[in-house]
């Protein structure tokens, strides 16, 4: 496997009941690039992404990351080890305020133990701040700066999606794993969401795995594209090359007049 | 082990199983039309014993109306409770309707203490206590009435649900609350019939329970709590898996009693349910729900 | 850090309201009311942390306490150690149950969670009532001797009372400072979404258990208390209406906030004492009350009491601003 691959998936298959919903998915994300999964409705995005990064059932193949099997990880240990991903429908924590829910993404790296905590000691005071610092300069960096005290509840909806994509940055995150970041946002949002996406790739050296359903969003930042349809990947490619691809045409065609 | 001693043990335990399936019923009804666990449902099962045997006591009437009555009074009770304390905190966690519903069963055990004092009631049986000869086993005339009521509540209910449009609406109404609103449903008149029918479902389990188990104003708890158990066995929201569920505890419970040790025929029943949820966190009959993300 | 000093405010202020109140109500009766709300209010305190902050309900904690409550009686009682080592021999006991049942019971969620802790309540219940050779059975154990320090016996009961205040003291301060800390994050993180939990790299198991073992070491904490306080204990007192009653106590106080749980433990626990003057309607009027609280309090005493702080304040604002 070449140095500059980090992450491997190959032979994947998930089943549910009778359904096949991913059958020999074969992915790569190549380090630093933007690697985007499109395809139709019900083709099996969201079911990939959940096997990539532990949350959902993965029956059969492997997934390397920096070499390493993964394939049996729990989620939680994969979040670790700088592979962090947000979530098509919101889930931001609605019982914190906004900045708490990004320390929260400092859950894995910045460590005191729970009697540090109890008895307050210097550890604790000292890892709180760290962890408030790094917070706070995520929230700048997404724009948030403003919102830190509320609840984060009380936040508009692209508002929430900004602060998901904080709380994955302040896990200091290897790979990012973007399931559907622009939904529900409008053309101004999007257009920012994508200047965001292009910098954290460029500033902060981030590898990032988008799927997304706007293909003007996808096809302005994305270095590689993978389709999926019906559970296969049907083509790879630049999104030049996809958006040539006949098949790739006929699977969108077939599907509805976009 | 003895053929006749086996019987015995399965006779007494469809029985007792029948009522807590009946009571597993009242809770999947009102579960399903609102997502509350309804922890005042063995109140309704102490109601249609103690009115059953009071109606008899203070009418002097035939323990067939007063049965048929207190059924009615029960219903009622359903009612008034869905309107007095639960339509009030309409949209409230689910904690907080849960508490709810504790005080409305402390409030009505209270009630029934008050009235009712806290003696020990026996209600006659239907039809007479000379025991039929199965196969070596005796079995008591009211074991065939309470399982022969059960089973015709059961498929009184599947009738309703199946072929009435009040029923095919509540059904409507427990696979997705919102739409049902939308297609013209009145969900909130749906959740008062869903209080009223689990009423009623749970008096008829505690009447025909009465003559075998004696009543009195705390029979309630143990008794919701046994028919809770039946349904998370038959798995949640599935009314006839709850009904089976019943069956099932009431089952294991009279072999544990008759076979190991009647002291504790209640933790084995406990024991079972719970290795069960840790091999099946479904229930017995509960589909594992594929949850999309 | 503002947070902290908040806390601390509060905790002082509590402990100082704690350290009056039997001098205010000078009566024998009051203060074993005073005493048996601080032995509820620390497992409360434990509760709140497992539902209130981690959105685990459990129906079993009545277990815990009576675990407990039972070894330490046991221990000392009938095999004689000394009181110190039976209490701790019996929080450890709680701590212990709490991890060998929690593993497999964690996994589960909602409804089959609360069934499933309710099962484990009412079998250690049955225990209780059937294991008499052990236990003394339904009728009791009696001829628990008295909470001793260096050989000294604590018979006072002002100085026990004070003995549980103390200890509800510092189990507030310790909740409160975890939930102020990363694991309190992450606590209230599993408990809106264990996704996202996860997807920022918390061991959503491993929390759930540890919270779960913290909440019954409280609950062992205060059986070994109550043991060593009434010197009898009967089954009746852990069953699953006593588990029930810490639920209504957390959320009545209101699930958010520690100190509203204590609220509400103080309160629960000194109603009925209160109702005793109803005689025949006492119960009748519990559940009332507990209904009424529902509808008019959804957020517990902690929301009402915010709920009146922000109409006070903008009054004033708005006094102000004209």
């Amino acid at each position: 496997m070449p140095e500059s691959t980090l992450l491997r998936c190959t032979g994947l298959g998930v089943r549910f009941g009778g359904v096949q919903a991913l059958s020999q998915v074969d992915f790569t994300a190549e380090k630093g690039r933007i690697t985007s999964i499109i395809g139709p409705n019900g083709a099996g995005k969201t079911t990939l992404l959940n096997a990539i990064s532990g949350m959902g059932p993965c029956d059969t193949g492997t997934i390397l990351c920096l070499g390493q099997d993964i394939t049996s990880a729990p989620a939680h240990l994969r979040a670790k080890n700088g592979m962090v991903r947000t979530f098509q429908n919101l889930e931001v924590f609605s019982n914190m305020s906004v900045l708490e829910n990004v320390m929260t993404g400092c859950h894995t790296f910045v460590r005191y133990s729970f009697l540090d905590a109890v008895f307050k000691t210097p550890r604790y005071f000292s890892g709180e701040r760290r962890v408030r610092e790094i917070a706070e300069a995520q929230l700048a960096f997404v724009g948030l700066s403003d919102s830190a005290a509320i609840p984060a509840a009380e936040l508009s909806f692209g508002s929430q999606r900004m602060l998901e994509l904080a709380r994955a940055l302040a896990a200091d995150p290897w790979l990012l794993i973007l399931d559907e970041p622009a939904a529900g946002l409008n053309m101004r949002e999007t257009k920012a969401l994508g200047d965001l996406i292009v910098r954290m790739n460029r500033e902060l050296g981030l590898t990032i795995v988008l799927v997304e359903h706007d293909m003007d969003l996808i096809m302005r930042i994305s270095h590689r594209i993978s389709v999926l349809c019906f559970g296969e990947i049907i083509a790879v490619g630049s999104p030049g090359e996809i958006q040539k691809n006949p098949k790739v045409i006929t699977a969108y065609l077939g599907e509805d007049e976009d | 082990m003895n053929i006749s001693s086996l019987l015995q043990y399965l006779i007494s335990g469809l029985t007792t199983g029948s009522t807590y399936g009946l009571a597993a019923l009242g809770f999947t009804i009102i579960f399903n039309s609102t997502g509350i666990i309804n922890f005042a449902q063995g109140e309704f099962v102490m109601l249609g014993g103690m009115f059953s045997v009071f109606f008899m006591k203070w009418f002097g009437l035939p323990i067939a109306w007063a049965v048929l009555l207190a059924a009615l009074a029960t219903m009622i009770a359903g009612a008034l409770i869905e309107r007095l304390a639960i339509r009030p905190v309409k949209g409230a966690s689910p904690i907080n309707l849960v508490i709810v519903t504790i005080g409305v069963s402390i409030f009505i055990r209270g009630l029934a203490m008050l009235v009712w004092g806290k003696d020990t009631y026996a209600l006659p049986a239907f039809s007479g206590d000379k025991p039929i000869a199965v196969l070596g086993a005796a079995m008591m005339p009211q074991s065939l009435w309470v399982l022969g009521v059960s089973l015709a509540m059961l498929a009184a209910l599947k009738a309703f649900f199946s072929h009435t449009i009040q029923g095919k609406a509540m059904l409507a109404c427990s696979f997705d609350r919102k739409a049902a609103s939308l297609m013209g449903i009145g969900v909130e008149r749906m959740v008062l019939l869903s209080f009223m029918i689990s009423a009623l479902i749970g008096a008829v389990g505690g009447a025909i329970l009465a003559p075998i188990t004696l009543t009195s104003f705390d029979v309630g708890v143990l008794l919701g709590l046994k028919g809770f158990a039946a349904c998370i066995l038959g798995g949640l929201g599935n009314p006839f898996g709850a009904a089976l569920g019943g069956l099932v505890l009431g089952v294991l419970e009279s072999l544990g009693a008759g076979y190991l040790s009647s002291a504790y025929k209640d933790a084995f029943a406990f024991i079972l349910l719970l290795a069960l949820l840790f091999v099946r966190p479904q229930g017995l009959f509960g589909r594992k729900s594929v949850k999309r993300v | 850090m503002d947070s902290f000093r908040k806390n601390l405010l509060g905790l002082a202020a509590l402990m100082a309201l704690l350290a009056v109140a039997p001098l205010l109500l000078g009566n024998d009766y009051y203060l074993t009311v005073l005493t048996l709300s601080a032995i509820n209010a620390i497992i409360v305190v434990g509760l709140n942390l497992l539902l209130g902050h981690a959105g685990q309900i459990s129906l079993g904690h009545g277990a815990f306490y009576g675990l407990a409550a039972y070894t330490s009686a046991i221990l000392t009682a009938t095999l004689g150690l000394p009181v110190f080592l039976g209490g701790l021999a019996g929080v450890l006991c709680a701590g212990v149950v709490a991890l060998a049942i929690g593993i497999p019971t964690l996994k589960l969620h909602g409804h089959y969670l609360a069934m499933a802790t309710l099962g484990f309540g009412l079998i250690v219940y049955i225990v209780f009532n059937e294991a008499v050779g052990l236990t003394g059975g339904p009728s009791g154990f009696t001829g628990i001797p008295r909470l001793s320090l260096a050989g000294m016996e604590l018979t006072s009961d002002l100085g026990y009372y004070y003995l549980c205040a103390g200890c509800l003291g510092l189990v507030i301060l310790v909740a409160l400072n975890l939930i102020d800390s990363r694991t309190g994050r992450a606590l209230r993180a599993l408990h809106t979404s264990e996704k996202a939990a996860q997807a920022v790299g918390v061991d959503i198991a491993r929390y759930k258990l540890a919270v779960f073992v913290l909440s019954a070491l409280y609950a062992g904490l205060a059986g070994v208390l109550y043991a060593h306080y009434l010197t009898f204990i009967a089954p009746a007192s852990f069953g699953f209406l006593y588990s029930v009653e810490l639920i209504v106590m957390v959320v009545l106080g209101g699930m958010s906030s520690i100190f509203g749980s204590v609220a509400g433990a103080f309160f629960l626990t000194a109603l009925p004492e209160f109702l005793r003057a109803f005689e025949n309607i006492e119960i009748l009027l519990f559940g009332a009350i507990l209904i009424v609280c529902m509808i008019f309090l959804p957020e517990g005493l902690a929301g009402g009491v915010r709920a009146v702080r922000a109409r006070l304040f903008r009054r004033a604002k708005g006094a102000g601003d004209a």
